[in-house]
This record gives C-alpha cells, sequence and structure tokens, in this order.
C-alpha cells in the first residue's frame, strides 16, 4: 500500500484525502463523511488487526464502550458500499479481535 | 401498674427536695417576720395607751389617772392588756395586776410569774411588759402574747396546709406528667428496638397534637429512619442487582470452560466465547468504578471548555446508522453560535451516548429520537427525547438508581447503569439531570450552570 500525503490505494481502492473522493475498479462511490474516515482509518492500518476499541477512540474520539454495536454497523455499511459491489473482499473480520484491512 | 421511669421520679424526688427547703426557709421567714411585725404593733398599742394615761395624769392629775387605769384594766378583751400603777411608796394604787413575782424588768414575764384579776386566755404563756415613771409614780402595762400565738397559729396552719395540698398535687402531677412523658419514650425505644431488630420500616407514632421537643424528636427520629431505610433499600438493591447481573454472563462462562475442559483440543470459538463472557462482567465492574470514580469528584481536574455541539454531532454520527437499523429516526438540532461548557468531553459524549441508547434501546421501530444542544437564561442545555412509552412519573427518581429498571425493560439488554452513570457525569459538571414528558415520550433534560467569565 502507498501511504502518500494525498492518496491511500489498496489494490484496486483509491481514496483522495484531498478531494475527499473514493473510487475502486474507476468506478467513483458516493460516500459520507463519517464512513470516509472510518475508511482513511481502516487504510492506514492495512495489514493490521484494528479493534473496536482502536476504532471507536481513533475514528470517533469515544473513550468508553458503548453497549450498542455501532463498529458493526459502520463497517457493514462501509461494506455495502466499497465491497459488496465487487469481486474481492478488502475489509476483513477478525475474530474476538476486529477487523482489518488488506487484499 | 406505677412504673415511674428513674428519670421521672428522681426529678420528681428532686424537686420536692427542694420545695420542701425552700417552704422551710419561707415558713421561718413568714413566722418571724409576722412575730417581729405583731410585737411591734402590740408595742405601739402600749405605747398609744401610756400616750393616754400621762396626758391625763398632765390635765387632771393623779386621781383621774388612778380611775382611768382602773377603767382601761377592766375594759379589755379577755384581759389581754394588764395595767398597774404604783405609788412612791409602792404601793398599788390601780390596776389588774394581784402578784407579780421578781421584778418587771426584761420586758416579758412569763405566765406562772405573774397574777391577774380575772381569767386570762388559755393561751397567755406570758406577757410582754412596759415600765414607765409618770410624774412620782409608776406605771406598769403588759400585752398578753396569746394574740400573736393565734396569729402565728393560724400562719402556721396555712403555711403547712399548703405545702402539704401542693406536695400531694406536685407529686401527682409529676408522676402524671412523668407517665405521659414515659409512654413516648417508650413508644420511641421501642421504635428503635424494632429497627435494630431489623425492622426498617418502623417509625414512631405520633399520637395528640402536642408540639412540643419531644415531637420535635419523634420527627427527626422518623425522618432519619426513613432515610436509612432509603439508603440501606438500594444498597441492598445494589447488591442484589450486581449479583444477578453478573451471575449470568459467570454462569455462561463456566459452561463454556466446562465444556473446553472436557475436549482435548480447544476450539477457538469456545475460547473466544468465553473471553466475551469475561469481557461482559468487567465492563460492568469498570462502569460501577467509573460512576464511584466520578461521585469522588477527581476528574474535575481535567476540566477544559467544551463545545457541545461538536459532542452531540459527533454521538449523532456514531449512533445515526444503528438507529436507522432498528427502524427509528435519529435527529440533531444545535443552535447557530457556540455553546461551551466546561467539562470533560469524554465524559460528556458518554453522557449523551447514554442518553441516545437508552433510547434507542427501550423504544420501538417508528420512534423518533433527538438530541438538542440549547440554552436558557445563559444555562447550556442538552436534551435528548423520544417519542416512545417514556418513563412512568412514580420510577423517575428510580431509574438513576444503579441497576434500576423498570418493570419492562428488564429484560432489554445493557446492564442498567447507563443512567446512573449519567447522572454521575451531570453531577461532577455541576449540572441538573431531570427526566420529563416529551408530549408523548421521553425527555432527558441535562442543564448546565450558567459559564462564569
Amino acid at each position: 500500500m502507498q501511504a502518500e500525503e494525498t492518496r491511500l490505494q489498496i489494490v484496486d481502492l483509491e481514496v483522495d484525502l484531498i478531494k475527499h473522493t473514493v473510487s475502486r475498479a474507476g468506478t467513483a462511490i458516493q460516500i459520507q463523511p463519517r464512513e470516509f474516515r472510518l475508511l482513511v482509518y481502516l487504510m492506514r492500518n492495512a495489514e493490521r488487526v484494528v479493534t473496536r476499541t482502536m476504532l471507536l477512540e481513533s475514528v470517533w474520539d469515544f473513550h468508553f464502550d458503548p453497549k450498542t454495536n455501532v463498529v458493526e454497523t459502520h463497517i457493514s455499511r462501509l461494506r455495502n458500499k466499497i465491497d459488496k459491489p465487487f469481486d474481492r473482499q478488502l475489509i476483513h473480520t477478525v475474530r474476538g479481535s476486529g477487523y482489518s484491512m488488506h487484499a | 401498674m406505677l412504673r415511674l421511669g428513674r428519670t421521672s421520679l428522681r426529678l420528681s424526688l428532686q424537686f420536692a427536695f427542694l420545695y420542701s427547703v425552700l417552704s422551710a426557709i419561707i415558713f421561718v421567714g413568714a413566722y418571724w417576720f409576722t412575730n417581729y411585725e405583731v410585737r411591734d404593733w402590740l408595742h405601739d398599742q402600749m405605747i398609744s395607751d401610756q400616750t393616754i394615761l400621762f396626758s391625763i395624769y398632765d390635765k387632771n392629775g393623779i386621781n383621774d389617772l388612778i380611775k382611768s387605769v382602773e377603767v382601761m384594766a377592766d375594759v379589755n378583751f379577755e384581759n389581754a392588756r394588764i395595767f398597774q400603777l404604783v405609788g412612791e411608796d409602792g404601793t398599788v394604787l390601780a390596776g389588774n395586776i394581784s402578784q407579780l413575782d421578781g421584778s418587771a424588768s426584761g420586758g416579758y414575764i412569763s405566765v406562772d410569774r405573774i397574777k391577774i384579776d380575772g381569767e386570762p386566755s388559755d393561751e397567755v404563756s406570758g406577757y410582754w411588759i412596759m415600765q414607765n415613771s409618770v410624774g412620782p409614780y409608776t406605771l406598769l402595762q403588759g400585752t398578753g402574747d396569746h394574740v400573736i400565738a393565734e396569729v402565728l397559729e393560724a400562719l402556721g396552719i396555712t403555711l403547712v396546709a399548703g405545702f402539704i395540698l401542693i406536695m400531694a398535687l406536685g407529686t401527682f402531677a409529676g408522676v402524671w406528667v412523668g407517665r405521659l412523658t414515659e409512654r413516648r419514650i417508650e413508644s420511641i425505644s421501642g421504635t428503635m428496638e424494632r429497627v435494630s431488630a431489623g425492622q426498617l420500616s418502623a417509625r414512631v407514632s405520633l399520637d395528640g397534637a402536642s408540639n412540643d421537643d419531644l415531637s420535635r424528636v419523634t420527627n427527626s427520629i422518623n425522618a432519619t429512619l426513613e432515610q436509612l431505610e432509603n439508603l440501606v433499600e438500594s444498597q441492598v438493591q445494589i447488591s442484589n442487582d450486581i449479583a444477578h447481573d453478573l451471575r449470568t454472563p459467570l454462569q455462561r462462562l463456566r459452561q463454556r470452560l466446562e465444556k473446553m475442559s472436557y475436549q482435548d483440543v480447544v476450539d477457538p470459538m469456545d475460547a473466544s466465547a468465553a473471553l466475551e463472557q469475561t469481557e461482559d462482567v468487567i465492563s460492568t465492574f469498570n462502569a460501577l468504578l467509573r460512576i464511584a470514580q466520578l461521585e469522588a469528584g477527581d476528574r474535575r481536574e481535567r476540566f477544559q471548555p467544551t463545545d457541545l455541539t461538536n459532542v452531540v454531532t459527533n454521538v449523532h454520527e456514531v449512533f445515526e446508522p444503528s438507529a436507522e437499523e432498528g427502524g427509528q429516526f435519529l435527529h440533531m438540532k444545535a443552535p447557530k453560535q457556540l455553546v461551551t461548557v466546561l467539562g470533560d468531553p469524554d465524559l460528556l459524549m458518554q453522557l449523551v451516548s447514554n442518553l441516545v441508547e437508552n433510547s434507542l434501546r427501550h423504544t420501538p421501530e417508528g420512534t423518533s429520537i433527538e438530541i438538542e444542544v440549547s440554552q436558557l437564561d445563559e444555562c447550556p442545555i442538552l436534551s435528548v427525547s423520544d417519542t416512545g412509552p417514556g418513563i412512568a412519573p412514580e420510577d423517575r427518581d428510580k431509574v438513576f438508581r444503579r441497576f434500576y429498571r423498570g418493570e419492562q425493560s428488564r429484560t432489554t439488554g445493557g446492564n442498567g447503569l447507563g443512567l446512573s452513570l449519567c447522572k454521575a457525569i451531570s453531577e461532577l459538571h455541576h449540572a441538573r439531570i431531570e427526566i420529563s414528558d416529551n408530549v408523548s415520550g421521553l425527555r432527558v433534560e441535562v442543564r448546565f450552570p450558567r459559564a462564569k467569565q
């Protein structure tokens, strides 16, 4: 993965940090600001396991554990937009730990 | 059964003793004073007689004097007054004294040394004597002391009778009041005994309309017992609920571990499920600790100016997808201007988050939930309102207790600590948290103090 100042990329997923645009396989994807932040964090930590706690703290500044499964819901939304319509899954669930973004 | 409490009996006796001593002093005083006054008066009487006789002698001479003395000696009631006129040579010229032993000096003659004409009163024990010269003659005057005796007797009877009456009445009154007080004190100590034995609902009964010290004490005691009962009740409830809430995950954990112990190879699924249960337990404990810490007030030192709109926006963002998934609607509303509060941003986020989760969890599909930031009288206000079933007015105070859950919510998820954490956070920020009706549904409002300049 290239970790440039202005762009992030995994396989065919591209994120422009300046323009706040996301595209995969050349197709532009409409994405909300909150989903964008989540995606960026996952990409910046690609190949690593990211726990729920880490996501809550880093993406949303939540320094506690809400009972509701907000992280799963947000991940699921993100997946619907950037994983489901495509062949290859990039966001992986790691049982008992969290999530990981990799090819 | 006349069972006088030690206090009332002791007080009665002390009072009786005191009164006796005072009475004795008064009696002695009265007696002496009366004695003195009456003697004075009798003395003045004799002086006045004397004055009359002297002026008769001065004007009319000895013969008239002799006649006057005889008249006076005759005309006197009970022979209380005695007279004797003696010539230069010692012969008795007039008067009703027939025999006099010894001299008349000293001012007083007892009745056995003197003999008079006629019957003296029984009560006379002596005469007060006055002796003076009238020209060449000697005039002796005397008054019987039975007058005083009679006066003093009357006084004595009155004083003694009065004393006895007062003592009798006083004792009965003391005993009666003592019994009344005794009964009320018994009532109080009886109640306290029952409370000590474990019956925390016991109260001292307030019969009678008296508004005295004992009533005030009774009211204070009842208020204290009320407070005690509430505190103990909530402690008991907390312990019960902690036990209940932790039992389930711990039981599941044990089952899981038992299962794992029978297997040769550890199934990762089992291990992660066991881990989940321990997470549950740990998070409950952490929440409890958090609340305790917050109540201790340590985190105030890390306060900073916090933008409430920012907090609310963040929470809204986090929960909106979950709301949508549950068929609920989550909105937010905030003013254009900055609304800041001196506080801890993390805790404030947790507060709003808890309130939102609460609404999400306890309302059905289709419910609309709104998070609002506003300002009233320069007081920042955070509120979360929903169009759900709300909370019954009688439960509104209780929901802030640790682990409290209304009947309907017993089965929903969560550990029942959310609202008590909200309360602890509010109080740390010197804010007030209140539950009210939202037209139809629940409204929870957190009102912060005015920002100080």
